[in-house]
Order: structure tokens, then sequence, then C-alpha cells
């Protein structure tokens, strides 16, 4: 397990490398200036080459690149092109506690409200109850986020309107506290959020399940008199599991990175925000964070599904 | 199966009923009543945030602006109707006879929002720093006109205190230009020399966070100070009753950042916010709203014709191609009618905005088709042409407006000239670097740009735009060998002597004639004059932007909430 581990932190190095060289290939060679935007339509020469010194922007690309990874080696970021000054670390620090704990509670709406629909439906597959859930999940599936979003925001808007209500329909509250004025931001993100996995994960889960339930392993139980709740519990629910954990490993992966709409369009000052944000402005070094830290989170949901695999099935070893 | 279908559908049928009850029902009124007690005067208005920069040396965006003209203020800003008006100075200044020396005196027992007594000294220490070569200001240049501001920006000379900033008291301030310049004052109005307090910026320096980051200590002296400021949610500004004027009604400005005006007016409509900007596609649903108001923004959307591109040297086609457009019309279908359709370079609520300005050969917004038929016949005629090169509009797409009404404009020009023009559509940093190279060359034929005022001064418009070398003169006027150039020329040597002249009326009535001469020259075929389109809560009283976008220091006295 412990040589795993190490070739999986070897492999997560070698990704951020290429990742961070990628971005900054693409965004050293992109059609735009950075400065020219700092100093918006005043054409100056003379100061444009002064803040292009002042931030490092004149050097040659190998330089600017290496410069780049050896502040990442001491764990600083740089500083932001558009907040003038400001260093990545804080931008980052503020912004990814915020989309992890979006995702999370997301992420958890998915599986304990997607996963049990998706097995019920297997069980009762073809009843009313399968037609009406699978059918509602294909609706918000097919729903984009962002029209799911702009409906609750709409829905919100006359809740307010028609009761007097102030319940907001942007921004975010407080970062992991839960006062009631805080569960007023955070409910309808995180349900629009929540609803558009869990419907992938209850057509995931009764698509798995179905597949087990017609295994012969699964009729070999019934016909040797086992109850139904045994048959499904003990010998199929675990099996349908497996191609599950991988989706949620990897669900963990890109918690942050899938909530670009959510939170662009509730205003949410979250990390998948920051990153669009700071690529209309070309902000490269926000950027090149923004973009490291999105690899180490799929990397990491990678590994955990890799080590969900052995738990989840004893065949499977992780070297 | 088939009931559990049937009634699937049903539940459907239902859910999409409501939704369509609710999104009708969308909308609501506010109340109106008296003033609200202090703890429930609080203004919530929406910027685009976080912030670019909390420091008046360095601030570039209207966003950013409006916290900091609410936290800091100058020795001079501009009131409502954006003429200059004293702030920190008593009075205006005294200038000297040759126009290069400008002394004030400063108001007495000013203080920074944490009590320090507020002096000359910092003053000069203030617009230093917005010069000095180690703040990196993208916006130094608003200080230009600074004696040896060259040379202190550059970093070949310490420090201009001294120099042309000097303190002969700590109650008077004296700052010597490097030429006369009746636009001075106006160019003082930018926050770039806005006072700081340099004990604040000094304890930071160096620091793991900016000083901007501890602004709650009292680092200025405007209406408001900071309270708290969070980079994710926004800024919280409280009453300063350390301020010299009149101080504000309001106990807290509560700043709230979102990502777009989308978010803002979803806000707005939720009641998060008491104010917030309409997304130019939403004005349509406003107007007419009484919460609903427009201002006009210091902002034209322009066409250029580049001199030294053949066929733009020759004055009939490049007026042609101007009146061949009708302006009302692409305003009223591209546009919405968000903004107003104009034929000026000075946009209107400018001072020096002439209002019986018309378009090249006295045309309206509407064009002239006919008589554009005629020019370009005659034009071609003139230049021995039978057709013209091909040609191609190349422009910015910020929006999709943007692209209707430039798909408009192209349309207009085949339909009434029989000219065919391509479109290249780039970048907004693609397009600033192709017109930054194009001076005193051909490589870009004609491109559509826009241009927001910096300080509201008819030179920041005609001479920044038309004067012989200037870095903004892309379109090569004056500086081509068209039959027209001379009298360009002569037009320039206009806008100079006007850029010095100290009576402002003779000074306006020189600039209006310089404008009307380069619209007859089609030097620009401006387009459209923008406007910023708002929502206030009915319960906030005589909030009112000016064509900045911004409220001066001492109105916020008038604005309050009611209950």
């Amino acid at each position: 397990m412990l040589k795993f581990l190490i070739k999986r932190f070897i492999g997560l190095l070698f990704v951020i490398l290429c990742v961070t060289f990628l971005t900054f290939i693409i965004g050293y060679y992109a059609p735009s200036n950075p400065i020219q935007i700092m100093m918006g339509d005043h054409p100056n020469k003379l100061l444009e080459a002064q803040l292009k010194h002042a931030y490092g922007l004149d050097l040659p690309p190998l330089q600017q690149y290496l410069n780049f990874l050896i502040r990442l080696l001491h764990f600083d970021l740089g500083t932001s092109f558009k907040t003038i000054g400001r260093p990545v670390n804080d931008i980052i620090g503020e912004g990814l506690p915020i989309s992890l704990e979006l995702g999370m509670w997301a992420l958890l709406i998915q599986i304990c409200i997607g996963v049990p629909v998706g097995i019920i439906s297997a069980i009762r597959a073809n009843s009313w109850t399968d037609t009406i859930s699978m059918g509602a999940a294909l609706i918000i599936y097919a729903l984009p986020a962002f029209i799911l979003g702009i409906l609750v925001q709409f829905l919100i808007i006359w809740l307010d309107n028609t009761f007097g209500w102030s319940w907001p329909n942007t921004q975010w509250g407080t970062p992991w506290q839960y006062t009631w004025t805080d569960i007023q931001y955070k409910l309808a993100p995180i349900l629009v959020y929540g609803a558009t996995g869990m419907a992938y994960f209850a057509r995931l889960a009764r698509t798995s399940m179905l597949e087990i339930l017609r295994q012969d392993y699964v009729r070999t139980a019934r016909a040797k008199g086992l109850y139904e709740r045994a048959v499904i519990y003990r010998h199929a629910f675990r099996n349908a599991l497996i191609p599950l954990i991988t989706i949620i490993g990897l669900s963990v992966g890109f918690l942050v990175a899938g909530a670009f709409f959510i939170e662009r369009i509730f205003s949410i000052p979250g990390i998948a925000g920051i990153t669009l944000d700071s690529i209309d402005n070309l902000d490269y070094p926000v950027v090149q964070a923004t973009t490291v830290v999105l690899a180490i989170g799929v990397v990491f949901g990678n590994l955990l599904s890799d080590i969900c695999y052995t738990l989840v099935d004893p065949r499977i070893k992780a070297e | 199966m088939k009931a559990g279908k049937k009634l699937s559908l049903q539940f459907l049928t239902s859910l999409l009923c409501l939704m369509a009850v609710f999104l009708a029902s969308c909308g609501g009124g506010n109340g109106n009543g008296s003033k609200a007690p202090d703890a429930n005067q609080v203004l919530r208005f929406p910027v685009v945030g976080d912030i670019n920069s909390f420091d008046p040396a360095t601030v570039q965006d209207t966003d950013s602006n409006f916290p900091i003209q609410a936290v800091f203020t100058g020795l001079v800003t501009l009131d409502k109707d954006l003429k200059v008006k004293p702030q920190l100075a008593a009075a205006l200044p005294t200038v000297s006879s040759d126009g290069m020396t400008y002394t004030f005196k400063l108001r007495d027992g000013l203080k920074f929002s944490n009590g320090d007594p507020l002096t000359s000294k910092d003053v000069v220490y203030s617009i230093n720093r917005a010069v000095a070569k180690e703040t990196n200001s993208p916006v130094s240049y608003y200080l230009s006109l600074l004696k040896d501001f060259d040379k202190v920006n550059s970093g070949k000379q310490a420090t201009l205190v001294g120099d042309s900033l000097q303190t002969p008291d700590a109650n008077t301030v004296v700052i010597k230009i490097n030429k006369p310049a009746a636009y001075f004052l106006e160019t003082l109005s930018y926050p770039t020399s806005y006072v700081v307090n340099q004990k604040i910026v000094d304890k930071y320096k160096g620091g793991k966070s900016p000083w901007t980051d501890h602004l709650q200590e009292g680092a200025g002296a405007g209406p408001f100070k900071v309270d708290n400021y969070n980079h994710s949610t926004g800024i919280k500004l409280v009453r300063n009753d350390n301020y010299y004027g009149p101080k504000p009604k309001l106990n807290t400005l509560q700043v709230v950042f979102y990502k777009d005006q989308d978010g803002m007016y979803k806000a707005y409509q939720a009641k998060q916010l008491d104010f917030a900007y309409v997304p130019t596609s939403s004005v349509g649903d406003v107007a007419g709203k009484p919460d609903y108001s427009a201002t006009n923004v210091l902002t034209i959307r322009y066409l250029s014709l580049n001199y030294l591109a053949k066929p733009f040297d020759n004055i009939k086609i490049r007026q042609a191609f101007a009146l061949a457009i009708n302006k009302d019309t692409i305003v009223k279908t591209a546009i919405n009618n968000a903004f107003v359709a104009s034929n000026h370079i000075i946009p209107q609520g400018m001072p020096g905005y002439n209002d019986a300005l018309t378009g090249p050969e006295g045309s309206t917004t509407q064009g002239d088709p006919a008589k554009a038929k005629q020019l370009l016949a005659d034009g071609l005629k003139e230049e021995g042409m039978t057709a013209l090169p091909p040609l191609t509009l190349t422009y910015y797409p910020r929006e999709q407006s943007y692209k209707d009404a430039m798909s408009e404009v192209v349309s207009m020009w085949q339909s009434n000239l029989s000219v065919k023009v391509n479109v290249n559509t780039v970048a907004r940093p693609r397009l600033l670097d192709l017109e930054n190279a194009t001076k005193n060359n051909a490589s870009l034929t004609m491109w559509q740009a826009g241009w927001n005022a910096d300080y509201p001064d008819p030179q920041d418009w005609l001479t920044t735009f038309f004067d012989r070398g200037s870095d903004y003169n892309q379109f090569n006027y004056g500086q081509n060998n068209s039959t027209a150039a001379a009298e360009q020329v002569k037009v320039q040597d206009e806008l100079r002597k006007a850029d010095v002249t100290q009576d402002q009326t003779a000074r306006m009535k020189i600039y209006n004639d310089a404008e009307q001469k380069i619209i007859n020259d089609a030097g620009w075929i401006p387009l459209w004059q923008e406007k910023v389109h708002s929502l206030t809560s009915q319960k906030v009283h005589n909030l009112k932007l000016n064509s900045q976008q911004l409220i001066p220091p001492d109105d916020w006295s008038n604005i309050y909430m009611s209950a």
C-alpha cells in the first residue's frame, strides 16, 4: 500500500508539472496582454515596459516558468495582476473553503438521495415508482445546471415578492457556518448543484443494480431460498457499488471544478468563480494557482477511488 | 406501467404550470415613508468585486473607484455636474500668471478617519507616492502634467517633494506643472492624487498583506471609513465622524461584491440590495417602473477610419461612409434603445458638450443615404478609382448587441453604398495592439472602439485623440497626405490653444469649433453614447450617480433610507 501511495504521489507531481506547463504555455502565447488590461485603453509604451518588468513578464518564458515553480515549492503562488498586489495564496485561501463546502454538501445529497433512488428504481423496475423517479431524474439531468439555477432564482424572487420574505438568491454567507441566515444563502445553490448530480447518480445506480440483479449468482441466491432483502443488500448491492465508487471518487476530485456554473449564477465567491474571473482578466498567477488546486483535487479523487475499490472488492489489490 | 406514465405526465404538467405562474408573477413594489432610525440607515450597494484595487494610487476601474471615493478625498473633487470643487482645499487654488504654479490652502483642522491630523505633507506624500516608480501605478499618467513627472516615474529622480510638490507650511500645498494646462484641476480630481495616511502605508510596507487590507485603521479622510473589508463578500463602510464636510446620513454603506450585473439585478429583485445596475438585455423589462432610472455616462463608441489607408485619405469617401449609417436604427434594433445615438465626440453631460453640433454635411444621427452615395461617387472620381479596394472592419465584440450593431453598420454600407466590408472580430487586448501598431502606417484600415472620459474636460477627448504625435491618434489625423491634412493641422493648433486658454467660455468655444470640424472631416464616426440603467429601492432617497457613476463626497449627506 505504501509503495502504491508513493507511486501515486510521484504521479501527482508529474500531473501538476504537466498541467502548470500547459497552462503557462497557453497563457504566454495567448494573443493578449494582462498589462494592457491593467492600463485600460491607454497606450503608453514606457509604462507598459515598466509594469512588465515589475511583474516579471519581460523575462524569457522558461525563466518565468521556472520562477513560478520555485515559488510553488515555497508554497508562494505570487501576486495577482487583477487585484493589484494581493497574494494569490490569500485569494485561493478564501475561495477554496467555499467551493469545498458547496461541493461537499452537493455530493452528500447526490449520494445519499441519488443512489437509494436508483437502487429502489432498479428493485422496482418498470413500476410507477421507477417511471416517476427515473422520469424526474432524466428531466433534471437533461436540464443544464444554469437553467435550473436561474429557475430557482426566479422562484425565490417570486416568493420574496409574494410573501414578503427576504430569502436571498445570490451570495453565500459565512463559510462553514450554519446560522439561519447562512442556511438561507446556502440552501438553493446546494440543492441545485445536488439535484443535477443526484439525477446522474440515480440513473447510474439503477443501471448498475439492474445489471447485477440479472447475474447468475443473484439467481442462485434466490434459488437457494434466501430472503429477498438478503439477496439485495448482501449480494447485489455491494457489487453494484463498484462502478459507483469510481464515479464518486472522481466526483470528489471534480467537487470544486464542477461548480463553475453554480458559482457564477449564484454569485458565490468560490474558487470556480475565481478561476473564470481570472481567465477573463488574464490574471495568469491566479489561473496557474487554481489550475494546480483543481489538478490536485482530481488526482486525489482518483486515488480515493482506487483505494475504495480495494475496500469494496477484495479481488483488487492496491498495487 | 401505463398508469405510471400518465401520473408522471400529469405531475410534470402541473409543475410546469406552477413554474409559469411563478415566472409571470415576478415583480413587486417598494414602500415609502419617513426617515428610518439611525441603526437602519444602511444602504446596500453592489459593485463587481473583489475590487481590483482599494489604493487610490492604482485605481483604474469604476467598480474600485466607488468605495475609494467614499473613503478617500483629494484637494479637489467633482460635483454631481462634474464641475471641479474644492474638497480638502478650502477654495480653488490661486494660479500663477504663467499658469504653471497652483497654490492650495487646506481647510483648517483636517483629520484622517482615525483622528490623525491631515496636513500639506500628507497631500504631497500621497501625490508623490502615486507617481513613484516603486508604486507601479498603471494610472500614474493622470499626474503626468506635474513638473519632473517622467524623472520620478522612471526612477531617475527620487521624489517630487520639494521639487514640483512643495509645502511652505502645514496648510499650504504648491504644485508646479510642466506646461500651462487649463484642465489641470480636472486631472487632479482623479483618485491618483487622493490623500492616504502615510503611517498606515508604511506600517504594512513589505508585509504579508497589502496596506489596503488594513484600512479600518484609518487611512482615508472621506465621508466613510472602512469597518470591514472581506475580499469575498464586500466592504462595510461606516460614517466617518472626523469627516470635515457635511456628514453622511447613512450609518452604514455596505458595498456588496457580485460577479456581474446579472447577479446584482437578480439580488435586487430578491431584495438583497437597495440599488442595482440593469443588464442591457433587461432594460426593456424595467424601463418606466418607479424605481428605474438611466444616466448618460461619458462613453462614446465610434468608428475610426485610417487616414493613411486607401480610400480613407479622401474626405468625400470618409463622409460617405459616415452618412450611410442610420445610427437611430442601430440603437433601436441592435442596442434595444439602451444607449443614445450620437454624432458627438464630447459626450452629453461633459463640460463642453455642444448641443448644436451636427454630423458631416449638417446631417442628423439618421445619416443621409442619398448624399452618401453621391459623395462616394465623387470621391471615387477624384481618386480615379472605379471600385474600392477590399475593406475590413476590425472590432472587439464585447457583447452580442455590439455584434448586431456592427452587422447592421456593414449591411447599411452594403445597401446604401453597394460596398462590401468584411468583418474581423478580435479580443480586446489584440485590438489595442493593432490600434497602437497602426500609428503612422496603414496596417489597420477601419475599426470600432470606445472611449470613456478620464476626467471631465474636452481636452481628454479632442487633444488626446486628434493632436499631432499623440499616442491615441492612431488613425493619423493631421499626419497624412490627404487634401484635408492642412485643415487638420489648423484644428490641431486650435486644440493646443484651447488647452492653455484660462477663460473657460472662450476655451469651450474653441473646442466646440474644433469638434465640429473634426466631425465634418469624419475624423471619428461616433455611433452612440452609453447609458447606465439602474434600479433604486424606493426606500432610498436622493441617491443620484453622476455621469462617472459616482457619488460626490458631500452628496452623501443628502442620501438617507426611509422606514
